[in-house]
């Protein structure tokens, strides 16, 4: 069927313009290396690529969650193996004191290095994480959560427990608050820092601690080690949530580079497909065109 | 002997007029809605009174007219087509633009939406950091500021789309008029009669016509038309002999019509055309801008509820984070002052020490901090089917009852949830949260807002990549609706210019041919001459 030179010629531009048009698209993702990010490209992908992303940015905060979570354990740790270190001590200290054998001298040797084991204690009790934030103050963070005063140690901090969310379902303390690690105050033998006073002042007396003084030390050596497995026990479970996390970003990260990565192979084929189909169109445009009947009109 | 002569010439005449109409042709091969032409001729039949004097041969041949080529039926077809794929490539552009707005490397909202939440979820971790707020309040106002940007580009695109609208149907009633006149001039030149030419022009001009808005064409005997809005032959009259009306687009997307000789306005949908292309993007822009707004509003309302149950760095309930104006589209992110927002809870809740089960309890609603500055105490009185008694410290009783289904449970002044292992017995101290908490639990809410967070609601996150999705799959049908109507328009357009256009190499050959009768003619003329100078010389 004829149809005309003139629409013939506007056929012919519109074919190339198009043609054009999908080696540009194919070539700008070439270059990019993914595909059209557009949802009108492919709807299906972009669905599934904008839930993988979403997931994606909720698994980076868990990492970043576990990540400040078990710095704050690691930190706590540490510093209750310390604190454990301490009791440890100040256990031996009360053992000697409370030994007839131990003359005055010694014994106030003793009370001086107990004055300097209860600062290290106090210490222990007020640290800091790699943030400045305090170790067992609750949510009171800023200020130390345990105070000298005249009448003892007191705890200036609360019993919250700061949680950060480490995935869909699982929130986790990033600690435990002061009076859990060093005892409540309002209990029956006071916290672990009101024995201490007490094992200080038996060792001030010329007949030395009481020798009960030795059990109550011994149980706040008890009362650190159990703190520190509590600690241990969160970040166990920190730990493995860190590891089902990194297992579901492997996988999701697989996801997303097969829906957004372009298939190069098929790209660089489809795009020497088209610039030849583009030749070979040209070619035969002016072999067609350059012959008209006219030419052999004499 | 001067019959020779006579048939001799008008054989020159036809040649001539014959050449002249492939001149014709050639020289109009790429004029727009030129249709190709021919002479028709018919042998010259001399009837002469006399039997006797009849010769029993014609008088030549008579050219009886110039046939333009011209199938109505053929041309309806092709505007047909023409509309179809005029509508689908006049409201593609919009959509494409549209998809491209909303899409990060256009400018969307989506990066922003997830520098906010992500700046909210690290100061979860870090609640008192002022570094870390001020990373909040800045990620926030890009949030605001990508959500007005987005409605201010889409309102522009609306405009965008009224204003060629507007052109349309202004270049429509240039149309009209037009074709008014050109009627006027073939009814003048009478039926049948009228100059290739002005047909040539008034098709071209209802060629054009029918890119703005489906039209029905019907041609009468005298070369006249009547046009109708719309496909079928029942529509509003828009063109009746050298009578125009005129269109206007109504906000409601219908055409209105006034007609010629006066008479009410009627209106009538066109579901073709560039109009109709207009108006199909004029509707996907304006509701994605509804949809952004609503998105931006629910936005504004959630991290508003939240936040007012959290404690800022002294203690104060939590403002709203962002106002958005529905009327002008603009969001706002409304604090400055990092300390004022409410990371914590309003609510300290302690678990005594006591406590054998592990069971927690969290604020769940706002509530005045005054109502927080005497301690409260709440007591489990039975764990198996959990209930509930909020008590002051004296244990003079407040309000009991036991949570729902979800463990939201209010008790005087306070909105709880409760859950995990309560225990008969167990008892929470709940008191004002001291200023510069620690606790992160609100602004830790907050940013599981972006996300789907369980309750089987859709995140921030995934509402704005449903209305991506959605207006994804509009462009794809609209591509596949500009594809498929090419075709259609492709296969009419040829079906007409099969019969109709000029084809070069079709018209070389007729010249040839035309030459040689021309040359043949002549060379009638000539012997005609010849016979009779030959005559001449016998006398």
């Amino acid at each position: 069927m004829t149809i005309g030179t003139a629409l013939f010629h506007t056929r012919a531009l519109d074919g190339f313009q198009r043609m054009n048009g999908d080696i540009s698209d194919l070539q700008n993702q070439v270059s990019s290396g993914k595909n059209d990010p557009r949802p009108s490209a492919d709807p299906v992908r972009a669905g599934r690529l904008s839930a993988a992303t979403e997931q994606q940015d909720r698994l980076t905060r868990y990492e970043a969650n576990i990540a400040a979570l078990s710095g704050r354990l690691d930190m706590a740790d540490t510093t209750l193996d310390t604190a454990g270190d301490i009791m440890q001590r100040l256990r031996e200290i009360a053992l000697r004191g409370a030994s007839d054998s131990t003359g005055p001298d010694e014994r106030a040797s003793l009370a001086i290095e107990a004055r300097e084991l209860r600062h290290s204690l106090i210490g222990a009790a007020n640290a800091r994480d790699a943030t400045g934030r305090t170790l067992f103050g609750g949510f009171n963070s800023e200020t130390d959560p345990y105070r000298d005063s005249g009448q003892g140690v007191v705890y200036a901090g609360n019993l919250g427990r700061p949680k950060l969310r480490v995935s869909e379902s699982t929130m986790l303390d990033t600690g435990l608050p002061g009076p859990d690690v060093f005892g409540d105050p309002q209990a029956a033998g006071g916290t672990i820092f009101d024995a201490v006073d007490r094992l200080i002042a038996g060792l001030d007396r010329p007949e030395g601690p009481a020798p009960g003084m030795v059990d109550e030390i011994a149980a706040g050596v008890n009362q650190i080690a159990d703190s520190r497995a509590r600690i241990g026990a969160i970040a166990n479970v920190a730990e493995r949530q860190g590891d089902a996390v990194t297992a579901r970003r492997v996988a999701l990260d697989k996801v997303i580079a097969g829906l957004e990565d372009l298939d190069l192979a098929a790209a660089t084929t489809r795009l020497k497909q088209l610039l030849v189909t583009r030749e070979a169109a040209q070619l035969t445009f002016v072999k067609i065109t350059q012959n008209s009947l006219f030419d052999y009109i004499r | 002997m001067s019959d020779i002569l006579q048939i001799g010439r008008s054989g020159l005449m036809a040649a001539r007029a014959a050449l002249e109409v492939t001149g014709e042709n050639i020289a109009n091969v790429n004029t727009p809605g030129y249709r190709r032409r021919e002479v028709t001729q018919a042998e010259n039949v001399v009837r002469s009174p006399a039997p006797e004097l009849r010769s029993g041969t014609g008088q030549g041949v008579l050219v009886t007219g110039v046939r333009r080529a011209f199938d109505a039926l053929l041309a309806g077809r092709t505007r047909e087509a023409t509309s179809a794929h005029s509508a689908a490539e006049t409201a593609q552009p919009y959509l494409e633009r549209l998809e491209g707005r909303l899409m990060p490397e256009g400018g969307g909202p989506g990066p922003a939406l997830d520098g906010f939440f992500s700046a909210l979820g690290s100061l979860a971790a870090t609640p008192t950091d002022t570094g870390l707020r001020n990373v909040v309040i800045e990620t926030g106002k890009g949030l605001a500021t990508g959500i007005t940007d987005l409605a201010a580009s889409l309102r522009d695109l609306g405009r965008g789309i009224a204003d060629e609208t507007t052109q349309n149907v202004d270049r429509a009633n240039q149309i009209l008029t037009g074709l008014a006149d050109v009627q006027t001039l073939i009814r003048r030149e009478g039926s049948g009669r009228a100059d290739a030419g002005l047909l040539d022009r008034r098709d071209a001009l209802l060629q054009e016509l029918s890119g703005i808005t489906a039209i029905n064409v019907r041609v009468a005997d005298n070369d006249l038309v009547t046009v109708r809005l719309g496909r079928d032959a029942d529509g509003p009259l828009l063109l009746d002999g050298a009578q125009a009306a005129q269109i206007a687009m109504q906000d409601d997307g219908l055409i209105g019509i006034r007609p010629a000789g006066g008479g009410a306005d009627t209106a009538r949908r066109t579901d073709s055309g560039a109009l109709h292309g207009l108006f199909m993007a004029a509707g996907s822009v304006s509701e994605a801008l509804n949809r952004v707004g609503a998105w931006a509003e629910s936005i504004a309302t959630q991290t508003a509820a939240l936040h007012a149950t959290g404690a800022d760095l002294e203690g104060r309930p939590g403002e709203a984070l962002f106002s958005y104006d529905a009327n002008s589209q603009v969001m706002q992110f409304r604090l400055s002052d990092p300390s004022r927002i409410a990371a914590a809870s309003l609510a300290l809740i302690e678990p005594a020490t006591g406590n054998v089960g592990t069971g927690h309890v969290a604020l769940a609603g706002p509530v005045d901090p005054a109502q927080l500055t005497a301690e409260l105490v709440l007591r489990v009185t039975d764990g198996v089917a959990p209930s509930l008694t909020l008590t002051d410290t004296a244990g003079t009783p407040i309000a009991s009852g036991q949570p729902d289904a979800s463990g939201r449970i209010t008790l005087g002044p306070l909105t709880l949830t409760a859950g995990g292992n309560l225990q008969t017995g167990d008892r929470f101290a709940i008191g004002a949260m001291p200023p510069r908490s620690g606790d992160g639990s609100v602004i830790g809410a907050l940013a599981d807002l972006r996300s789907d967070d369980g309750t089987g609601q859709d995140g921030f996150g995934a509402a704005y990549a449903g209305l991506l999705a959605d207006i994804g799959a509009q462009v794809a049908a609209m591509r596949d609706r500009v594809a498929t109507t090419a075709a259609q328009r492709d296969s009419a357009q040829q079906a007409e210019a099969a019969g109709s256009a000029v084809d070069l190499d079709a018209e070389a050959a007729k010249l040839v041919q035309q030459q040689q009768a021309y040359q043949a003619n002549a060379r009638v003329v000539t012997v005609a001459r010849e016979l009779f100078d030959t005559l001449l010389a016998t006398l």
